[in-house]
């Protein structure tokens, strides 16, 4: 028989029981897409680690903080205040430290409202801190600001990323706080002017800038949030040696009876790629299950519909057809389901990854806790040729395993027994 | 001329077990069937006739004794052999046996893509066959579209595409008027006379006994009688 006649016979044989084989595609489709979307987003959560982490992101600076990483630790009500940089910067091989001040405000700029963190720093020390990032790209961060300075982050000018520009430079930001005082609601706003348009940073940036910040001179930000207390205070060493990162980390913790976190860049990069293992883990688990359970559900699919094909089976030998070709037809059937149904899969789970980053599941999962150090996490599926290559050959391969039993069976049977099939 | 014999079965036995009890469909039957010949084998129902047939068209495997097609003993065939052997046969089964997914012309071309015939020249002949018999209207009618008498007219243009030297009918004429089944018989007649085509018929009916030079009948598996014209 002509492969092309085989081939013709599995699609006819495919078009007429579309119920069952429909099903047993699906099977695989669901298979093949928990694979492509969950190692799409894997790759995604990796390159994330990688690319965007480690930018901006030097190892000699530390995060002194009073919030805690861990879910475990209660956190203490200790408080850090504006001046504590005085004696951090006693403490050796601490170059400079500069404190930030964070809260939320709703904002208004060019005719747009936005709820935002707000950033009171030192610019002059913050500039030295992260002179790769915390750069203007028009206008310029001045370097003694006077009280109604702001500097903006490309986002917060550019909310959808495509070049529209809401404010330039000069212009009013109406910057509103709310707060309690002595129980009652009150509303503070006043305006500042934007001094400087931070260039697109792109990614997290550890206690760093973000792209969706607001920066504000620290002394504006005391005064209008009416408070001394800060939640972070960046310190940069002047070396990035482990011993001298260990051991400057345990002289700020005991200046401050160990009452705060100091977080290294090292203990998150170590935390995240934890987390990037356990979520491989947890991928490849999900692949095999995935996996086996297509496979399985391609074999009873096979099976049953050989069973009820016996009859079939044996007109084809009864007419000369040798049992080798009987196993090619029925191995053709089950490469058909493995390649429609690895091709359907392919395309639903590259669309799910999309829309689970479309969605913004992710990223509110991850900006959720550590927003503040953080900053703006989304984990972007990244898509690689060799994923949708080999989740192919692999649906292919998985087909074509479980439906050679039930093709080998059928090319077996004795004519007049399957003739006799009722 | 010598006469060759192509179709040979001695003391040939089937005998099948419905749980200990056993069931002899053949007992011993010798037969030969020569190169040309048409052969009519007559039985009343449940004598073993197409148990006989299917033997003779290698598609069952007997208890004891031997089949030999065309002076090959059966058994000492591979299965691959077997299915080689299988496409020079052309068989009407009592139940047709069409593929329900396939419509009428399909059927027919389906011996031809085993033996890869190129896919016009298939067409062609499936054509051809199916007008022969009188369906160039119900090419395209699937089996479950078609009458008895139809679905046994595909069945015999199916046995005759790859035009076989031997063609086994299993009670050809079952489900046909007697009008259509004297138009079918005259072709198969035709057919034995013209391109020599070895033909044995196995049926109940007596009145199809007169297209054959020779009649065997079958009773409880063994042949009780011969009669030749
Ligand atoms: N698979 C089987 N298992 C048990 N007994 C069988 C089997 N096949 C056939 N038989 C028995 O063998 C005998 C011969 O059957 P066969 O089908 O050859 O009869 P037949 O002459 O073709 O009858 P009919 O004219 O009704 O088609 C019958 O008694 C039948 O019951
Ligand atoms: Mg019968």
């Amino acid at each position: 028989m002509f492969i092309y006649d085989i081939l013709r016979y599995g699609v006819s044989a495919i078009g007429r029981r579309k119920v069952r084989k429909g099903l047993a595609i699906l099977g695989v489709t669901i298979g093949i897409a928990a694979i492509v979307s969950l190692v799409s987003l894997s790759y995604g959560f990796r390159e994330l680690v990688n690319t965007q982490f480690e930018q901006g992101f030097s190892s000699d600076t530390l995060i002194v903080t009073t919030e805690t990483l861990s879910f475990v630790d209660t956190e203490s009500d200790f408080q850090l205040y504006v001046n504590d940089t005085e004696v951090i910067n006693n403490i050796d091989n601490v170059t400079l430290s500069a404190a930030v001040l964070q809260r939320t405000c709703a904002l208004e700029i060019g005719g747009r409202e936005y709820i935002l963190g707000v950033f009171g720093i030192d610019f002059e020390l913050y500039s030295a801190l992260f002179p790769n990032t915390f750069v203007a790209t028009s206008g310029s961060v001045p370097s003694s600001p006077d009280n109604v300075s702001v500097i903006i982050g490309a986002r917060v000018n550019d909310p959808w990323k495509n070049g529209s520009a809401l404010a330039s430079i000069g212009d009013d930001v109406n910057i509103t706080y709310t707060t309690r005082s002595e129980g009652m609601i009150e509303n503070r706003t006043y305006i500042g002017r934007i001094d400087a348009l931070l260039d697109e940073i792109g990614g997290t940036n550890l206690g760093g800038p973000i792209d969706v910040g607001v920066y504000i001179p620290l002394t504006t930000a005391q005064e209008f949030f009416d408070t001394d207390e800060v939640g972070t205070i960046m310190v940069q060493l002047s070396s990035s040696d482990e011993s001298v990162i260990e051991d400057t980390s345990e002289a700020i913790e005991a200046a401050f009876g160990g009452q705060i976190q100091v977080v290294t860049p090292k203990a998150i990069l170590d935390s995240i790629s934890s987390i990037l293992s356990t979520i491989e883990l947890f991928v490849a688990a999900i692949t095999a299950i995935s996996l086996i359970v297509a496979g399985v559900g391609i074999m009873n699919i096979m099976l049953t519909s050989i069973m009820e094909r016996t009859r079939e089976i044996g007109i084809l030998k009864a007419l000369g057809m040798e049992a080798r070709t009987v196993l090619a037809v029925f191995l053709n059937e089950a490469l058909l389901i493995g390649v429609i149904g690895s091709i359907l899969g392919i395309v639903t789970g590259a669309a799910l990854a999309i829309s689970i980053d479309q969605l913004g599941l992710l990223s509110s999962f991850t900006t959720g806790t550590y927003n503040t150090i953080l900053g703006d996490i989304t984990i972007r599926p990244v898509f690689e040729g060799s994923v949708f290559v080999s989740s192919l050959v692999f649906g292919v391969a998985i087909s074509a395993t479980f439906g050679l039993y039930p093709a080998w069976r059928a090319a077996r049977a004795e004519p007049v027994e399957a003739l006799r099939h009722e | 001329m010598a006469i060759e014999t192509v179709l040979e079965t001695e003391s040939l036995q089937k005998r099948y077990l419905l749980g200990n009890v056993p069931v002899d469909a053949l007992c011993g039957v010798d037969l030969a069937v020569s190169k040309g010949e048409f052969l009519t084998v007559l039985g009343p129902s449940g004598s073993g006739k197409s148990t006989l047939l299917n033997m003779l068209a290698a598609l069952d495997t007997p208890t004891s004794g031997t089949v030999r097609i065309a002076g090959t003993d059966v058994s000492t065939l591979s299965d691959s052999q077997r299915s080689l052997l299988r496409r020079k046969i052309g068989i009407v089964f009592q139940f047709f046996n069409l593929i329900g997914r396939l419509d009428a012309r399909e059927n027919v071309e389906l011996p031809l893509s085993i033996s890869n015939t190129p896919r016009l020249e298939r067409k062609k002949k499936a054509e051809e066959l199916l007008e022969l018999v009188g369906l160039n209207d119900r090419m395209h009618h699937r089996p479950n579209e078609l009458s008895g008498g139809e679905r046994q007219r595909v069945a015999l243009a199916r046995a005759l595409a790859p035009n076989p030297q031997y063609l086994l009918m299993d009670e050809p004429t079952g489900n046909i008027d007697s009008k259509t089944a004297k138009e079918l018989m005259d072709l198969v007649e035709t057919l034995n006379k013209e391109r020599e085509v070895t033909i044995v018929m196995v049926t109940h009916d007596r009145s199809l006994a007169k297209y054959a030079r020779r009649t065997l009948h079958l009773l409880d598996g063994k042949i009780v009688k011969e009669v030749s014209k």
